[in-house]
This record gives structure tokens, C-alpha cells and sequence, in this order.
């Protein structure tokens, strides 16, 4: 479950596209998705999305697996929110429900897919060039380098363990197995705890003092960037705008 | 006499209460090849870390190139003193090898040129040059060592501090390293390590410093690693050619050979004294 930042990846459109661009389109469409109240809008932006991705060879089915989880979350939070609004007698609760789990799952799908296109010196660098302060920049570093060290270190200590014949027990109450996930998960923390000191130590030596100094400058976004951000970021802004309804005057 | 490290009756006691140095003293010369040596839990590694400011003494002193480490200048003695830890995965953490090597020469402020010629160069030194685009985490374990002391000359500090390089490397990285070290050297750096290599120390170094339970046991030439008491003191073993001499009675050389190769010379040319008999 590493982040990985797949830097060896094959190259495809999406990919391609800069950077830049594609988190300021990504940051737009986020902003105009979370305010569509309709939901056959908001289905209607997810499926063009979802097939842009495609269009550009985005590796969707890996990419989905990685996505599983904050999307079951999503929905269990949406589908919670609709049962309590359902029993205070509300009208069209479960309606309300699709479109607070729709905005979710557009937010997620979106961010995550652009974040999983970028390689993290990339990232970095659109952060820091979008004028994102040095320290919000460092905690999303630290965050992954942090999060990569704690898999690091379970993947670690499950081999060890199993190194040594453990096996997990038949059901989740087996006493011997709660014990050991116990300490796991004790020892997890401070093992990842002593090791991101000491990482953290080997970055102060050599010379690190907090401010990100950025070594690579890719080239400067051309037509097609702009263009795909603009396709990216103009479909939910054209569907928002049609909500408020500036377009009822053509239908008129 | 001009010294690169002075310490003088430094400790140092970990958060969880642990004594890991009792009073260390100890100077290396500047341009000098300094081995440390100890057993396990010695207090190697601890010292290390206060040669570029990563601890702060709590009793004591620790002059770098005259200079006194402290808060105030721990940046500037970081500049000065490059360490490469003795866990590579506790100092390769970049998405790429490439990424990581130029991590310390983009901190101290070097134009992009310059980076990019010191990375190819450091990389080709440990000969790790075609995994410049790989990720460290898909690396061996001796390739992410290689990267870690990549990431370290890279920076070109004046004292070069390495804790334990040999571990988990193969024996042509071995020697590899034992180049590197002597290039670093010859360029003027002062290069100091701690290892459990005696033999390594015996023919590299110039200076051995033996440690135990967190004081120096004793400090100077080679011959350090030819005292009985000081290696039996230490837990330690004697390299391998000083226990093949001793073994030979009698024999008395004024100069104790250091590696196989001067061994095998001594032996050849005394065989040549010995009238044949057939
Ligand atoms: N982070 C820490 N917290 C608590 N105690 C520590 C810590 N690091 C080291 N120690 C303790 O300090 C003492 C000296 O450890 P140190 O790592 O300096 O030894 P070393 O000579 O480098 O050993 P090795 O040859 O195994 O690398 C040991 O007793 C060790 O248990
Ligand atoms: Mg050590």
C-alpha cells in the first residue's frame, strides 16, 4: 500500500499533461462539483470524466483498487446521512443522499487521479509554483514519507513474524492473535515514530532547513495543457452554470 | 598540529535513559584516516552523530575544525562534516536515486549545473549510475547503501564520517569502497569511520580509535590492533594477518606487514634466505 509515485510507469496523455494545469483544473472542477445540486448533473460529469481518463490511457483498474476505500467511506457516510434525514421525516432524503455521495465520489475520482498521475518531485513542484506556503508543502511531504515508512515497517515486522511461524488464529476473538495484533500496532507506531526521527535526522544532515528548493523546472504548459485543463475543468463549471440557470433564456 | 575533530570527555545519555558515552576523548588529525572500532551497543554510532551537530553534547566539548559545535552553528558544522548513516533506509527516502543524491547539494544552496555534474560523478563513484531513475525502496540492500554514501559525497564535505560502509556489502563493493575512501582522502578530505572490520581498519587506517561501553579504550597508530590486552579488552579479534604472524614463533620483523599481498612479500623473502635442501 506504499504511495508510490510510480515514476517507472508507462507514459500516456494524462500523465503528460502538466501538472499545473491539470491541479488547478482539478481544483475548479472540485469547486464547481461540490455545489451541483443536481445529481443527473453531477453523474453526467463523473461519466465524462471517467471516460477522458480512459481517452487518455489513464490506467483506470489500478488506479480503482487504490480509490476503494475512501470511496466506501464516502458512501457510508452518504448513505448514513440519508437513513437520519429518511427517519426526521425529510423529503427526498434519498435523492439528497446520491448527490452528497455524487460530490464525494467526483471529488475523490478527480483528485485522486491527478495526484496519481504525477510523480512527486512533480507535485512538489506544482504545489510550490501555485504559491502553496513552504510549510504546507513540507507536511503533504512529510505526510507520504511518513505513511511510507509505517507500511514500510508492518510489511517488515509481518515477515519477521511470520519468519517464525506465526499464523493468524481461525477467528478475530482468538486471544493469541488479538494479543499480537495488539502489539503490533503498539510497536508499529514507535518503530515508525524512532524511524521518522532518524530520517528526519538524515535530512538535517545534510543541510536541510526547511524551505524546498526545487532543482527541476519542466517546461512551461503549451496549448495542449491548457487545452485539456480547460476540457477538464470547463464540463463541471458549463453543468453549474446551466443549474443557475443562466441558460434557461435559450430554452425559453 | 592541526585537528579536524577534538573531543574532550564528552556524554551523552539517550531520552529513554540509556548512558551511551561516558567521558569520550579524542582528537583525529586533519587529512587523517581515522577507524573506530567497538562491539556492539559501544556507543560508535552515537558519537558519530555528534560530529555534525545531530546531537548536542550534554557534558563535554566537540570542536570541529576549531570550531565548537553548538546550536547556534550546527548548520555551518553540517556543511562541514557529511554522515552517512549506518542504516541506509534511514537516509534514502526520495522518490528517486537520483532525487536523493541531489538532496544535499540543492539544501547547501548549489546552482542546478553544479548539482547535476556532482550527482552523475558521486553516483559513478559508487557505481550506481544506471539506477539513477530507479526508487530507492526497489533497490538491494547494499545498492541503497551505495546511494546512501552517494548522497554523502555528493555534498564534498571537508570531514567525511561513515558508520559501518561495509555492512551488507559485496566484496567487489568492498573494494570499491576502499577506493573511494582513499580518492576522498587524497583530494584532502579527513575521512573517519566506525566499523567491525578489523581487517579493513588495519589496512586502510591511519589512526584506530578503540572503543567500549562508552569510553575510548585506546587511540593511535595500527599497532593499536597488535596490543593483546586492547583487543581482548574490546571483544575484539586480531586481523588476520597479525594473527597469522603471531602464530609464527620466533620470528621478529621490524615492520609488521598489513595486508596479504606485504605478508606474502615478508614470507617470500625469508624463504629465500633458507638454504634448500634436496
Ligand atoms: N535512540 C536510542 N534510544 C535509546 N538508546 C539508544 C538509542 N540509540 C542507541 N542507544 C543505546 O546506546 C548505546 C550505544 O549505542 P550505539 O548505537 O551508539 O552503539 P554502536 O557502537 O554504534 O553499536 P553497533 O556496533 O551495534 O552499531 C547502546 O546501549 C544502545 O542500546
Ligand atoms: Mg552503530
Amino acid at each position: 500500500m506504499r504511495m508510490e509515485f510510480y515514476p517507472e510507469e508507462k507514459d500516456y496523455f494524462f500523465k503528460k499533461t502538466d501538472g499545473r494545469v491539470k491541479l488547478v483544473s482539478a481544483i475548479f472542477s472540485i469547486a464547481a462539483l461540490s455545489t451541483i445540486r443536481t445529481w443527473e448533473y453531477l453523474a453526467a460529469c463523473l461519466g465524462f470524466y471517467i471516460f477522458l481518463l480512459c481517452l487518455t490511457g489513464f490506467p483506470v483498474l489500478k488506479w480503482m483498487r487504490r480509490i476503494f476505500f475512501p470511496v466506501l467511506f464516502a458512501g457510508a457516510m452518504s448513505a448514513a446521512a440519508a437513513f437520519a434525514n429518511f427517519y426526521a421525516g425529510r423529503q427526498y432524503a434519498g435523492i439528497d443522499g446520491a448527490v452528497l455521495f455524487l460530490r464525494a465520489l467526483c471529488a475523490i475520482v478527480v483528485l485522486s487521479s491527478v495526484i496519481y498521475s504525477m510523480s512527486f518531485r512533480e507535485l512538489v513542484f506544482s504545489l510550490k509554483v501555485l504559491h502553496v506556503p513552504d510549510v504546507l508543502v513540507n507536511l503533504i511531504g512529510f505526510t507520504i514519507r511518513y505513511a511510507n515508512i509505517l507500511t514500510d515497517e508492518l510489511s517488515r515486522m509481518k515477515k519477521a513474524r511470520k519468519a517464525r511461524g506465526y499464523s493468524k488464529g481461525r477467528n478475530f476473538w482468538h486471544t493469541a492473535t488479538m494479543k499480537v495484533i495488539g502489539q503490533t500496532v503498539a510497536v508499529l507506531f514507535l518503530r515508525s515514530y524512532e524511524r521518522s526521527e532518524r530520517v528526519y535526522q538524515a535530512m538535517l544532515s545534510r543541510g536541510y532547513g526547511g524551505d524546498i528548493r526545487l532543482l527541476s523546472a519542466p517546461a512551461r504548459p503549451g496549448k495542449k495543457d491548457f487545452a485539456f485543463g480547460a476540457l477538464m475543468a470547463g464540463v463541471p463549471l458549463f453543468f453549474k452554470v446551466a443549474e443557475m440557470g443562466a441558460f434557461s433564456w435559450i430554452m425559453r | 598540529m592541526d585537528y579536524a575533530v577534538e573531543i574532550h570527555n564528552l556524554a551523552f545519555r539517550h531520552k529513554d535513559g540509556t548512558v551511551a558515552l561516558r567521558g569520550v576523548t579524542m582528537k583525529v588529525k586533519k587529512g587523517s584516516k581515522t577507524a573506530i572500532l567497538g562491539h556492539n551497543g559501544a556507543g560508535k554510532s552515537t558519537l558519530l552523530f555528534h560530529l555534525n551537530g545531530i546531537y548536542l553534547p550534554q557534558q563535554g566539548s566537540v570542536k570541529i575544525l576549531g570550531v565548537e559545535v553548538n546550536r547556534k552553528n550546527e548548520k555551518l558544522v553540517r556543511k562541514m562534516v557529511g554522515l552517512v548513516f549506518q542504516d541506509p533506509d534511514d537516509q534514502v527516502f526520495s522518490p528517486t536515486v537520483w532525487d536523493d543524491v541531489a538532496f544535499g547539494p540543492a539544501n547547501f544552496g548549489l546552482p542546478r549545473e553544479e548539482i547535476e555534474i556532482r550527482v552523475k560523478e558521486a553516483l559513478r563513484a559508487v557505481v550506481m549510475e544506471e539506477f539513477a531513475d530507479k526508487m530507492p525502496f526497489h533497490l538491494s540492500y547494499g545498492q541503497r547503501k551505495r546511494v546512501a554514501i552517494a548522497g554523502v559525497l555528493a555534498v564534498k564535505p571537508e570531514i567525511l564520517v561513515l558508520d559501518e560502509p561495509h555492512a551488507f556489502l559485496d566484496p567487489k563493493s568492498k573494494e570499491n569502497l576502499f577506493d573511494i575512501l582513499e580518492k576522498e582522502n587524497q583530494d584532502g578530505r579527513t575521512v573517519i569511520i566506525a566499523t567491525h572490520d578489523v581487517d579493513f581498519a588495519y589496512e586502510w587506517a591511519d589512526e584506530i580509535v578503540v572503543m567500549k561501553e562508552g569510553r575510548v579504550l585506546a587511540q593511535g597508530g595500527t599497532e593499536v590492533l597488535c596490543r593483546e590486552e586492547i583487543i581482548k579488552g574490546a571483544g575484539l579479534e586480531f586481523p588476520k594477518v597479525v594473527r597469522f604472524f603471531n602464530r609464527i614463533h620466533g620470528l621478529k620483523v621490524e615492520k609488521a606487514p598489513k595486508t596479504i599481498d606485504e605478508a606474502a612479500e615478508l614470507v617470500n623473502k625469508l624463504l629465500k634466505n633458507i638454504p634448500q635442501r634436496d
